[in-house]
């Protein structure tokens, strides 16, 4: 290992020296995906809310018995037959949001067997989206209506005062949390690695930098380290950049909705950032392998990309499925095991052996990942490969 | 003398792709860029290895710096193997070759740090020696200006002095004056016979006729991997100047080549 810590340092000062590197690294993924993400979610916001105005409606023969049913929620405005093409117009062209007809005798009384049921038309536009969305909640109000008329049982009535849903706020943030962030970071992991790493050890063997390191005296293992310790501290701050910005737009993303990072503990975060610096280092590890394999910045990220999508489709599988494993066998796999860890964390369900076995597995992969890179960077096939 | 290099029939050969098969207009899988080379070189003399394009110099150098292996012989720098024991001689070296370069994004100040660092050379001792050098090469007014932003051979210049801070006992340069105008490589030739004046071993490959006659004490002449000639310059070149000698020798080998296919 000797002579790590001047090819470590090295590679800090090449990259913190180089404001390029830095806003490209380090500033940029965050604010975009902040902007992005706030963007969306105000569009998003926009679309379900909207202006928050009442659905406007012509109603022809509307019963008395129905009238209730539609205060306060939609403004109407009585017309009678003879206006009906008028009021159609008037909702084409988006003056009022929807044109209802009554049938004569209209009940929700069972029809006689012999009878078609009364239809009750509804004219909307459904370019407009007021339109439609006030479509919806009228067929919605009126079947309601359609079956109290019956009444056999009704569900969770609204009337009843009662709170159904038991979740608390500390299971729904960490079910988002659980489902949510297991990807995030993988990916930010991986993208900030991604980003780095190829650059230093393809980069420099393109570049002919590489040679003349391998002709001072300094240790193989030494340059290995050296590098994947620096590039992992550059890995985790430009993974970090990306979390911020996602942490930062999530009360727009979920739309004023209640999620606090503060229900973890400390003891969780600590667990949080054992899984994280192992992944990171493995992760690390695994790109500069396949870095020094490549002979260009070109080739190695070409060589990466299929590996981006396993770690995608690694990170997943939190999505779907029952909550973490509990097998302990199953955190030897790289990289699942540290979705799956990330997952339990967040989900409050982590085991301590579990974790624990995640870590000592990825620390002992990128331990055979810098055997082999040490390997490599001795082997002039792969180092001088034309 | 005191034998400082002693290369004991180096071989090294090339698996060929079919895409330089075609180009080299060969069937032979393999090509033999080395082939049973020996020489030694002394303190204190300037050996210069000479031959056409694609003799085998820069492989011989490549193996002599530990950057490649020989499929076999070996080579010993101040005793150390290069193929056994190549830290030991990294350390003895100093190796300089138009492959390898610096990074540009740094200033030859932070470069002559780093590879002191890398070397395991103490301050005091990499302040000094950075001192003289660079005042000797007139790196000193560009020692903050970043590699990139430099002329070529100014940046030929960082290389040498990077290449030797570690004061080695055995400076290897590959073609050490391509591509410099004369006045550059004035300043390379200079400060070669100067470290040879100090009691280093300097091996430098060429084709410029001119340098070799200029700086060499001994020459090895390397057609096909071979070594051809091998001795004192007067010695070698006889009576003609080096230029005609080596043409007489290439054309001997082609004829020997020519006679046995």
């Amino acid at each position: 290992m000797k002579g790590w810590l001047p090819v470590f340092k090295k590679e800090l000062l090449r990259f913190f020296k180089d404001k390029r590197m830095i806003i490209g690294t380090l500033i940029l993924p965050g604010l975009l995906i902040y902007l992005v993400y706030s963007f969306m979610g105000d569009g998003m916001q926009g679309l379900i809310g909207g202006e928050e105005r009442a659905p406007t409606a012509y109603v022809q023969d509307m019963p008395d018995a129905v009238a209730p049913l539609f205060d306060g929620v939609v403004e109407t405005e009585s017309v009678a037959a003879e206006d009906a093409e008028a009021a159609k117009a008037a909702v084409k062209n988006g003056e009022k949001d929807l044109f209802i007809v009554f049938p004569e005798n209209f009940s929700n009384e069972k029809p006689a067997e012999s009878l078609p049921a009364p239809n009750v038309e509804i004219y909307y536009n459904a370019t407009e989206s007021n339109s439609s969305s006030a479509y919806t909640l009228v067929s919605s109000l009126l079947s309601e209506y359609e079956f109290i008329g019956e009444n056999k049982y009704d569900i969770n009535s609204p009337l009843s005062g009662v709170e159904y849903n038991l979740a608390t706020e500390r299971d729904m943030t960490s079910m988002i949390f659980s489902m949510l962030m297991p990807m995030l970071m993988m990916v930010f992991i991986f993208s900030g690695a991604m980003s780095v790493a190829p650059e230093s050890i393809a980069g420099e063997k393109e570049r002919g930098t590489f040679a003349t390191l391998l002709v001072t005296p300094v240790s193989r293992a030494g340059v290995a380290v050296g590098k994947i310790f620096a590039l992992s501290i550059i890995a985790v701050l430009s993974g970090l950049s990306s979390f911020i910005g996602i942490i930062l737009s999530l009360p727009k993303m979920m739309g004023g909705a209640d999620v606090s990072a503060g229900i973890y503990s400390a003891g969780d975060y600590f667990a949080l950032l054992g899984v994280v610096v192992s992944t990171v280092l493995l992760t690390v590890a695994l790109i500069s392998v396949v870095s020094a394999f490549a002979k260009s910045v070109k080739e190695a990220t070409a060589y990466v990309t299929p590996l981006m999508i396993v770690n995608v489709l690694l990170s997943v599988t939190c999505m779907f499925g029952d909550g973490a494993p509990a097998s302990v066998w199953l955190y030897l796999i790289p990289l699942y095991n540290s979705v799956q860890s990330i997952n339990a964390v967040f989900s409050f369900s982590a085991v301590a052996l579990n974790l624990a076995v995640a870590m000592i597995a990825n620390f002992v992969y990128t331990g055979l990942l810098v055997w082999l890179l040490t390997r490599m960077f001795k082997s002039e096939k792969i180092m001088f490969r034309r | 003398m005191q034998e400082v290099l002693n290369v004991q029939g180096l071989k090294k050969t090339f698996t060929l792709s079919a895409k330089q098969r075609k180009i080299e207009r060969t069937d032979s899988r393999v090509k033999v860029a080395l082939d049973d080379l020996s020489f030694k070189a002394y303190a204190g003399e300037v050996y210069g290895l000479l031959g056409p394009n694609g003799a085998g110099k820069t492989t011989c150098l490549r193996i002599l710096s530990t950057l490649i292996r020989p499929d076999e012989g070996d080579a010993f720098v101040g005793g150390a193997s290069v193929v056994k024991e190549p830290d030991k001689v990294r350390r003895e070296i100093g190796f300089l070759t138009s492959e390898l370069k610096l990074e540009e994004f740094f200033t030859p100040n932070y470069m002559f740090d780093y590879f002191s660092e890398l070397h395991g050379i103490e301050e005091s001792v990499r302040d000094a020696r950075k001192k003289d050098l660079f005042a000797k090469f007139g790196i000193d007014r560009f020692a903050e200006v970043k590699i990139a932003d430099l002329s070529t051979g100014m940046k030929q210049k960082v290389s040498i002095v990077i290449a030797i801070v570690h004061d080695p006992a055995v400076i290897i340069f590959d073609e050490p004056t391509n591509g410099l105008d004369v006045i550059t490589a004035k300043t390379v030739t200079d400060f070669l016979l100067e470290q040879k004046s100090l009691g280093k071993c300097v091996i430098v490959s060429t084709h410029i006729f001119s340098l070799v006659e200029k700086i060499c004490d001994r020459v090895g002449v390397i057609i096909d991997g071979k070594l051809y000639a091998d001795g004192a310059l007067d010695e070698v070149r006889g009576a003609m100047s080096m230029e005609d000698r080596f043409f007489e020798m290439y054309s001997e080998s082609r004829r020997a080549k020519g006679e046995t296919a």
